[in-house]
């Protein structure tokens, strides 16, 4: 049965014009015979009117008064939300960065009533004849509040062919969709839509392009896709590189073997890392999870600005490439960001949610999930990979003993010394590493 | 022979002996287990002894100015702070600089009245006009929290129908002042009785303090003010009326926010004290909703020689937590001839997804304030939307399976709207949150301190499930309680929503403590 998410109600953004109506798949009942599962070509152009009101907006911003000497404990400080809005108006080159995201092409295509987007990167043609090179597809998911753009570094990392053995080689052809909700892909116009029913759109997608069997990476959201589709179809996905990959865990027997390990003797359960455990992290999860509380119950309400001031936009979501890297960056006066990374590929993350208007429909996803019955405790049976960043949200990866049961064919569980939430932007070599260590394990297998 | 039958009694006695002690321990274990239940609250008192309350109070004196300003003085100390950041960031002018015309001292009262400019009129419109909607999530009202479509509407009126001028004169109809506590400029509207023209009545002035909480403010509590300066009889030609104080909470509204961590709601009602002392009310009255029955609650636990009486809604946090999750367990698990209570509805546990899904905005608000509060600093839509949800969702649970969140129903929209003014014009918004973050990221308000001085609790029926606990478990925390005023209707915002009923509150309160005399 196909599944339609969008409502019978026209949607109210005021730029739509009737073609693109047509295109976004709000069509007449009598029409859905003909949808289209045309694959339309798609480039990112946001116009001079659009830009000026944005330059508008963050010139007029109204900042508060930061608490002296608190850098981040109170959240983003005012004082940095006007260094970053500074440069922001007068030294991003969006026109520049426009370009960076428009060097690949793209792609919309309607899929249960939603136009997904997505970008697709075939590898260079060799040209060294003796090389065997083989093309398997990848699809890389985001999370919040990362995006398409988040992920693009990895890209010339999968597309250059690396050996497998002799002269056989491998190259990957990249997939990387727009969420549901996020960036340039439409939202739900009807409740429901989950990480399971996202990997169901996104293994049609795939389906639609011809590639049938294919890897796949994800982190944050992009996990729980990734996890999903691993379970729902496991003759397609070759293999799955997760990050964030605690969630495998049910929170029942999660939470029975956390009491175990913190109170039974060492020789009767001894946990390899404890600083995993949830009690551990108890304080720093909850001072953690505001943001997740409030989106989970009332996405609407706390969007409503963010969709209105880009300042606002900017400093909610920067808030988490800060924490999220490294919890030191607390205490540090600009939240580290910029040892991490480049303010340019902060902000054009945020330029996604901004130009897209997509900040409340992607915090819609955290609803949707957490007032669903969960569905985890299903094991993965394809050949998996998962990465452990260091760094990453303290709680969120579980310790290696609790998740090993739910991959049954567990290649390995990569260990980094560095690196947080978003390694994908951070370190990207390491985790393109952990993608190709996947890859070869697997295809050496044929 | 005889020996034989002594050996019997012997062991006849011996066996009698243990089953006698084996049946008195069945049977008296109960019986004394019953007993605990029953009066489980004095046991809890003699177990868990309160430390001194000078130990756990913060009665001694602060400054809660920037590190390294200049010591306090009436408009110095925190003004030239927060005076350079709205000469230089703020796009509007500060309304400080139209009233100061003399340098004051320290105890200074200074008479202030608020001018938006028209400059800022204009800024807030502009904004307005080009906000960016989302789109609502069809047929799902309020259940996403403030839909689009509600929000347009709003704006839409803000625009073209709301009189600020007039709106702004309603405030100012009543006299307003700043004056400079540890170092913060604590904005209060001062109303006096009109005098008697009848000669015969004998009319008592009473001063009261009325303490607002989130997201309210002292407009919130204006409809009050008439309702309480009118006298009132108390016996034969004994009159009373109320001389009324409606200050901005620190952080809240004109007044100064701290510019150090750390100002929690016992210190606001030290911060509160010491301005009715500035005023020369020796005793006085307080009334407090949200934060400020807490704020009120901690005054009469702190000065209960100076506060005549305290009336409260939201009075369910005097409670420990761990007393409710204690009494829930009991209400579980024991019968209920021992342990019953009236109102189960009200048990803090059992409206735990209540609980989970409208506390969001304070999970979010006690952990990352200046982050949720940027873009609502900058979005006068985003700031009404944040605001208004509360007004509809608190006022009552079913509101938010109605298409405008019942909004119109309760309330008119100007008045609605000037609260959410007063968050505005004065950016208050993120330091308002900080509040938040103040009490609950250092371990919350749970004290349990009884309040000993006559006190009124009301119990709206529509108030937030979970705020208000029954009657048997706060009596214990109020020791000289008048009574627990119950009505039918009315949520959390009962000044704005039913004003008479709550000053009838209040009266009923004053009456009491000053027929005494």
């Amino acid at each position: 049965m196909t599944a339609s998410w969008k409502g019978s109600s026209r949607c109210q953004t005021s730029r739509r014009s009737s073609r693109s109506a047509m295109k976004s798949g709000v069509l007449p009942e009598a029409n859905r015979q003909k949808r289209t599962i045309a694959v339309v070509p798609w480039k990112l152009q946001v116009s001079n009117k659009d830009l000026e009101d944005l330059k508008d907006r963050l010139r007029n911003t109204r900042y508060g008064t930061a608490m002296p000497g608190q850098n981040f404990v109170y959240g983003f400080p005012a004082d940095q939300l006007k260094k970053v809005v500074d440069y922001w108006l007068n030294k991003y080159d969006w026109k520049k960065q426009e370009a960076l995201i428009n060097q690949y092409d793209h792609f919309k295509t309607n899929i249960e009533g939603l136009n997904i987007h997505f970008v697709r990167v075939q590898p260079a043609k060799s040209t060294d004849p003796k090389r065997n090179v083989r093309v398997t597809p990848i699809i890389l998911l985001h999370g919040w509040p990362g995006s398409f753009f988040e992920l693009y570094k990895l890209i010339p990392l999968l597309t250059t062919p690396q050996q497998i053995s002799g002269n056989d080689y491998a190259a990957f052809e990249v997939i990387i969709p727009s969420l549901p909700g996020y960036g340039f892909s439409d939202a739900a116009q009807k409740t429901g839509l989950n990480p399971p029913h996202i990997a169901r759109i996104f293994n049609k997608l795939m389906t639609r392009l011809k590639l049938i069997k294919y890897f796949v990476h994800g982190g944050d959201w992009g996990s729980a896709v990734g996890r999903s589709l691993a379970i729902m179809y496991p003759d397609c996905v070759l293999g799955v590189d997760l990050t964030l990959y605690g969630m495998a865990v049910p929170p029942g027997p999660s939470f029975i073997k956390n009491i175990l390990y913190l109170t039974m003797p060492r020789f009767l359960f001894n946990v390899s890392e404890p600083h995993k455990l949830l009690p551990t992290n108890f304080f720093s999860l909850l001072r953690e999870s505001g943001y997740m509380h409030i989106q989970a119950t009332k996405p609407d309400t706390v969007g409503a600005a963010l969709l209105d001031s880009p300042a606002g936009l900017a400093a909610y979501i920067l808030e988490k490439f800060s924490t999220w890297t490294n919890v030191d960056n607390i205490n540090k006066p600009d939240g580290a960001l910029s040892k991490y990374f480049s303010l340019d590929d902060l902000l054009t993350n945020v330029m996604v949610y901004w130009v897209s208007g997509s900040i409340i429909t992607s915090q819609r996803l955290y609803k949707e999930t957490f007032s669903a019955d969960p569905n985890d405790g299903f094991p993965v049976l394809v050949p998996s990979l998962l990465s452990d960043f260091r760094h990453e949200i303290p709680g969120a990866n579980s310790p290696d003993e609790f998740v090993r049961p739910y991959y049954k064919d567990l290649i390995t569980i990569s260990k980094h010394k560095s690196g947080g939430h978003f390694p994908a932007m951070e370190l990207p070599i390491e985790l393109a590493a952990d993608i190709w260590a996947l890859a070869k394990n697997v295809l050496s297998r044929d | 022979m005889a020996k034989s039958t002594t050996q019997a009694v012997k062991t006849r006695c011996s066996g009698r002996g243990l089953a006698f002690y084996l049946t008195c321990f069945i049977v008296v274990t109960p019986v004394l287990l019953c007993l605990a239940v029953r009066n489980h609250e004095c046991i809890l008192e003699a177990v868990f002894r309160r430390p001194d309350i000078k130990t756990v109070f913060p009665f001694s004196d602060a400054v809660w100015a920037a590190p390294g300003a200049e010591p306090t003085k009436a408009d110095d100390a925190v003004v030239p702070w927060t005076l350079q950041v709205l000469k230089t960031v703020f796009p509007f002018g500060s309304e400080e600089e139209a009233t100061q015309p003399t340098k004051p001292d320290d105890d200074a009262i200074l008479p202030w009245k608020l001018q938006v400019s028209s400059k800022d009129l204009e800024d807030l419109q502009n904004r307005l006009r080009r906000t960016r909607y989302g789109t609502a999530m069809p047929g799902q009202n309020f259940a996403y929290g403030f839909p689009a479509d509600q929000l347009k509407n709003i704006v839409d009126y803000w625009l073209n129908k709301y009189d600020w001028k007039k709106q702004e004169a309603l405030i100012n109809q009543y006299d307003h002042f700043k004056t400079n506590i540890e170092g913060l400029n604590i904005h209060f509207v001062r109303v006096q009785p009109a005098k008697s023209t009848d000669s015969k009545r004998n009319i008592r002035v009473t001063p009261i303090i009325l303490l607002h909480g989130w997201p309210g403010s002292f407009f919130e509590l204006y409809k009050l003010i008439p309702l309480l300066t009118t006298p009132q009889q108390i016996a034969g030609n004994d009159y009373a009326a109320f001389e009324v104080i409606i200050p901005s909470l620190p952080g809240f509204g004109f007044s100064d926010a701290p510019q150090q961590p750390g100002l929690k709601p016992a210190d606001i009602a030290r911060i509160f004290h010491k301005l009715m002392t500035r005023l020369n009310f020796a005793a006085y009255f307080v009334h407090g909703s949200d934060w400020g029955s807490t704020i009120g609650r901690y005054l009469a636990v702190m000065y209960p020689e100076h506060v005549l009486g305290v009336e409260l809604t939201l009075y369910g946090r005097v409670i420990p937590t761990s007393y409710s999750v204690l009494h829930y367990i009991l209400h579980l698990t024991m019968p209920r001839f021992l342990f019953e209570v009236s109102e189960p509805h009200k048990l803090l546990l059992g409206n735990f997804f209540n609980l989970m899904r409208e506390t969001g905005y304070l999970h979010i608000q006690s952990t990352k304030p200046d982050t949720v509060g940027a873009g609502l600093l900058d979005s006068p839509a985003g700031l009404a939307g944040y605001i208004l949800e509360k007004f509809s969702t608190w006022t009552n649970a079913d509101n938010m399976n109605k298409a405008d969140g019942g909004l119109t129903e309760y309330f008119n929209l100007d008045d609605l709207l000037t609260n959410v003014m007063v968050y505005w014009v004065s950016g208050s918004i993120i330091t308002s949150q900080r509040l938040y973050k103040e009490t609950w990221s250092t371990g919350g308000l749970s004290d349990g301190f009884p309040v000993l001085v006559p006190s009124v609790l009301s119990d709206f029926r529509h108030e937030f499930a979970g705020n208000n606990a029954p009657d048997e478990f706060v009596r214990p925390y109020f020791k000289d309680l008048i009574t627990i005023s119950k009505h039918n209707s009315g949520g959390h915002f009962p000044a704005m929503e039913r004003p008479a009923d709550l000053a009838e509150d209040i009266w009923a309160l004053a009456k009491n403590v000053l027929s005494r005399e």
